[in-house]
């Protein structure tokens, strides 16, 4: 009798339908990534799988994959649906934080961490230049310019290891401001970019051709002093500092940022019957190297154009988890003390068998908040060819650990016009069946 | 018995708890239906309402203006314009066509000026033209070069300008627009609009 009622106790909670792990198609999406089929996991992922409370995941997920799969139209009203939802669920609701503190992280809706705001900006402009619309591509990078002054306000002051910047979310927008020959704001975006990539949490060093680009907007700009500046600092070539009649950009996303787990954590903490080891459940990100790639070969036509690393997410993914870590584990120490409390009361009443349900019950629903957009890569390539107008056979080679070509993506008779930037684009999760290739011997796969 | 008691209360203590925290942890789906008018409001956005009440008051300011007297006065017919580009250099993806089509609504309702079909659709007659010339009876087919040439150009930009504290966010819009003379690129009408809109939320931003 006391067993069923106990199990009738527990049902509830075992059986509860809320995505208390967020993400429920993750591998899912990893895999269609992996096996370059989007269109497959786009048939998988549902939205009522992710429910309401998760829905800026789902809409972060269904904007890669359509991206993914050249669905642009699609694509980009998911990242603006997420975007709007963020918006919307930033605010400082009292109600939240109770929800949390009593059950768990997991408890309350997704808002999205700060970077997965600015990449939902970034590939949303993305979708834009790949389409040709030039115009909503600026007004995203407007957007992201007043998102990243906010974003710099709110952190401002904070030491360590904390974003507050987004180095590739300025290029880009400097990139587009460029496109659009409006040289005093590409001048200032591109500026941006560098002082993130030079002094914040990224590791990387500030790549070539943003300086060549800094370079030349301060010149057409007609910010002179500017211009003398980091043309000397930068050591350029004479003609480094010309704008492009035509250009092709090629950017490559790689693999994908480290998911989230849970830790547990034995805290001591001061309840009400004393001082009491308390078992708390964290997120955490474990400490894997993701890179796969050391270098992206660009060949246009022929000539070599290499790629440089533009932005790193697995940094700002660790850097936004530290930032929150204090908040998240005193919320965790303050239900594991009330579930103390529920347990010790259940033992004093109930006995035993009592005191085992509300255990057992407790550190079920005591789950740590690992939810995040698992499509997003860890790092972005990116190379920039200065072009005539013509057409193009393009070569892209992806350089493993080794040294070896482990693949190459092939582009036949792309066109380029006067004046146009041409942005191709290739997400890359990992060598469809690497492992039985490496085993049998097998050379470069053609994606 | 008071032993049973307990621990039944204990148990409903725990079962409680449970249940409570298990149907908390659901997220409750609210949907709240209302006019498209409503909710595009609420959204704080560039909407439809303010495209339809910037076009009429600017062209309104537009028709006012000493260009259309000068014309009248001169060439004794009502002036026949085109628009041009429009550009959106705001914060939000507006259909700016959709701005676009509320001007030439405007523009046309107010019965003072001739209004021509702009490039994109102009080449879509004109391909009409051509293939009536090969398909259509020599009394119902319309014959080319019979096109009347617009006297000016209308083209314009809309800009966005956003203050925010707290909850409390300012959006002005600027719309400017510039009338050119086709025959000698003079222009003729310079007109600028500010529209604002408050929205106020708990917070806005990171």
């Amino acid at each position: 009798m006391k067993l069923r009622i106990s199990f009738m106790f527990l049902l509830p909670i075992i059986i509860s339908g809320c995505n208390v792990l967020g993400g429920p198609q993750g591998d899912n999406i990893k895999d269609a990534i992996i096996n370059r089929t989007p269109e497959v996991a786009l048939k998988t992922i549902k939205f009522d799988d992710y429910g309401e409370g998760d829905s800026v995941l789902y809409y972060l997920e269904a904007g890669m994959l359509h991206k993914m799969a050249h669905q642009y139209k699609e694509s980009e009203k998911n990242f603006e649906a997420a975007k709007e939802k963020m918006e919307a669920l930033y605010t400082a609701s009292v109600s939240k934080g109770v929800a949390s503190v009593l059950l768990n992280d997991n408890a309350t809706d997704y808002e999205g961490e700060p970077y997965e705001n600015i990449m939902a900006h970034v590939y949303q402009a993305l979708d834009y230049l790949e389409t040709g619309n030039l115009e909503n591509a600026a007004v995203i990078a407007r957007q992201l310019d007043t998102k990243l002054t906010q974003l710099a306000e709110k952190k401002q002051g904070e030491k360590g290891n904390v974003y507050k910047c987004d180095p590739y979310a300025n290029y880009l927008s400097g990139m587009i401001f460029e496109g659009l020959k409006d040289w005093g704001s590409a001048r200032v975006t591109y500026e941006r970019a560098y002082n993130c990539y030079d002094k914040s949490i990224f590791k990387i060093s500030v790549p070539k051709q943003l300086k060549i680009a800094l370079v030349r907007a301060a010149k057409m700009s007609g910010a002179n002093s500017i211009y003398r500046q980091y043309k000397k600092k930068f050591a350029l070539q004479e003609n480094d500092d010309q704008p492009p009649h035509s250009e092709l950009v090629f950017t490559l996303d790689e693999g994908f940022v480290v998911a989230k787990r849970e830790k547990s954590l034995s805290i001591t903490a001061s309840t009400p019957n004393g001082i009491r080891q308390v078992k708390v459940a964290m997120p955490d990100i474990p400490k894997t190297n993701p890179h796969l790639i050391s270098e992206v070969r660009v060949k246009v036509n022929g000539q070599l154009y290499m790629a440089e690393r533009v932005q790193d997410l697995d940094s700002a993914a660790r850097a936004s988890l530290d930032e929150r870590l204090p908040a998240i584990r005193a919320r965790a120490v303050a239900r594991a003390i009330k579930n103390q409390a529920v347990q010790d009361k259940a033992g004093d009443n109930g006995g035993f068998l009592a005191q085992l349900v509300a255990v057992v019950a407790t550190n079920v629903i005591e789950k740590a908040d690992i939810r995040g957009w698992r499509s997003l890569p860890h790092t972005v390539w990116m190379s920039r060819a200065a072009l005539a107008p013509g057409t193009y056979d393009i070569d892209v080679e992806l350089v493993g650990k080794t040294g070896q070509v482990m693949n190459i993506k092939q582009y036949k008779n792309i066109s380029i016009a006067e004046g146009e930037k041409k942005n191709l684009y290739l997400r890359w999760g990992a060598t469809p069946g690497a492992n039985q290739n490496k085993k049998a011997g097998v050379g470069i796969i053609i994606l | 018995m008071t032993l049973l008691s307990n621990k039944f209360h204990a148990l409903k203590i725990v079962f409680l708890v449970s249940i409570g925290l298990t149907v908390s942890a659901c997220q409750s789906v609210s949907v709240k239906r209302g006019t498209a008018e409503e909710q595009t409001e609420l959204s704080g956005k560039w909407n439809a309402n303010d495209s339809k009440m910037v076009s009429k008051q600017m062209i309104g300011s537009m028709l006012d203006g000493r260009w259309l007297r000068n014309h009248l006065k001169h060439n004794k017919k009502e002036p026949t314009v085109i628009v041009g580009k429009f550009r959106n250099l705001s914060h939000e993806l507006i259909n700016i066509e959709t701005f676009v089509d509320d001007i030439e609504r405007a523009m046309i309702n107010s019965g003072e000026i001739d209004f021509v079909a702009s490039s994109t659709e102009r080449s879509q007659i004109r391909e009409e033209r051509m293939d009536q010339e090969l398909h259509s009876t020599a009394d119902t087919r319309k014959a080319m070069g019979k096109e009347i040439g617009a006297d000016y150009m209308l083209s314009g930009t809309l800009n966005s300008f956003t203050e925010q504290a707290g909850g409390t966010k300012n959006i002005q819009y600027q719309i400017d627009m510039t009338l050119i003379s086709l025959k000698d690129n003079k222009k003729v009408w310079v007109g600028s609009q500010k529209h604002a809109k408050t929205v106020e939320r708990s917070m806005f931003g990171f």
